[in-house]
């Protein structure tokens, strides 16, 4: 199988935005975990202009993990999360889309598991989803059922796999900013009658930098939500 | 394609229609109950969506032994990382 293709089947596009920290323990992870699949990826790394110098690090990595594997894309300023996909897609040779974060609170070793989930039964989306399977989560899901009806339990989540052709359609229907936008795709997804499976993921607070939780979020999650339930047709 | 609100209009405007009807309908019943109903409904909503945001925040998974994992696997990277002298400053 891969001697017939040209290039890798998965693209791994990773935004990163001062990341030096992180990236290389990122990427080593994800050679670790993708190395005995048979799976082929590629990765790229989308920064924006970061000012630690999160770029040259990727240059080292690119001279030790190599050209066919890493590929640097950067841009000309922080420009936001849609675009950043965007501008990754262009160059994206697989026919499917790994969206993840770069700072390890999303771990590379469920990339494998979702590739199976899959291709078990031809998903179009696999979402990877912090809340764990049974007991209190039933309430988190009624809730969400009753308000939007999306049937996918982590609609904040940004570690998720797309066929590529899905996630174009859905960046390019999808208005909304920051995370708000990761719900907006998925609630669109479900609209069009996509098929997601979901594969149960473990979320570790950001290591180096300032925590992503907080009443913020809670406010920003519980806005999103309003606006998707009135306008999102 | 309709929005969600424009769906969950379409669900509740029968029972609101009902609701008024039983109103005047003639059954024996007080007007503070009539008023009172809906609003007691949708505090207990409220108080349920509260409860269920808290419910789903703590039961996130945030594993300890992910965090662990993940330690020591970030001092395995940086070793190997040397070793094959790669320059991370």
């Amino acid at each position: 199988m891969p001697g017939n293709r040209r290039g890798p089947e998965y693209s791994i596009i990773l935004p990163t935005y001062n990341e030096k920290d992180n990236l290389p323990i990122c990427l080593w992870l994800i050679e670790k975990c993708m190395k005995d699949t048979g799976y082929s990826y590629e990765v790229i790394i989308v920064d924006d202009a970061s000012p630690d110098g999160t770029q040259d690090i990727a240059k080292q990595l690119i001279k030790e993990f190599g050209e066919e594997k890493i590929i640097l894309k950067p841009r000309e300023g922080k420009l936001g999360l849609g675009t950043a996909y965007i501008h990754g897609m262009k160059f994206a040779r697989g026919n499917f889309i790994i969206l993840m974060d770069a700072d390890l609170s999303h771990h590379p070793k469920f990339i494998p598991e979702m590739i199976r989930l899959q291709k078990q039964k031809n998903y179009d989306i696999i979402t990877g989803t912090r809340y764990s399977l049974g007991g209190g989560v039933v309430g988190w899901d009624l809730r969400r059922k009753f308000l939007l009806q999306p049937g996918v339990s982590d609609l904040t989540g940004s570690f998720r796999l797309y066929k590529k052709d899905i996630l174009a359609k859905l960046i390019s229907e999808s208005v909304s900013k920051g995370y708000v936008f990761q719900m907006e795709m998925m609630f669109r997804a479900k609209k069009h009658g996509f098929t997601i499976g979901e594969v149960p993921i473990t979320f570790v607070d950001r290591f180096f930098g300032e925590s992503k939780l907080g009443a913020q979020e809670v406010i920003s999650y519980a806005k999103g939500l309003l606006y998707l339930f009135f306008t999102v047709s | 394609m309709a929005t969600q609100f424009q769906i969950y209009l379409t669900k509740i405007t029968p029972i609101l229609f009902v609701w008024i009807v039983t109103y005047f309908s003639g059954i024996p019943h007080s007007f503070e109950i009539f008023i009172a109903t809906p609003i007691v409904l949708i505090g207990l909503l409220g108080i349920y969506a509260v409860y269920s945001v808290i419910a789903g925040v703590l039961r996130f998974r945030n594993c300890e032994e992910a965090k662990v994992e993940l330690i020591r696997e970030i001092d395995e990277a940086r070793a190997d990382f040397k070793r094959r002298n790669v320059k991370l400053d």
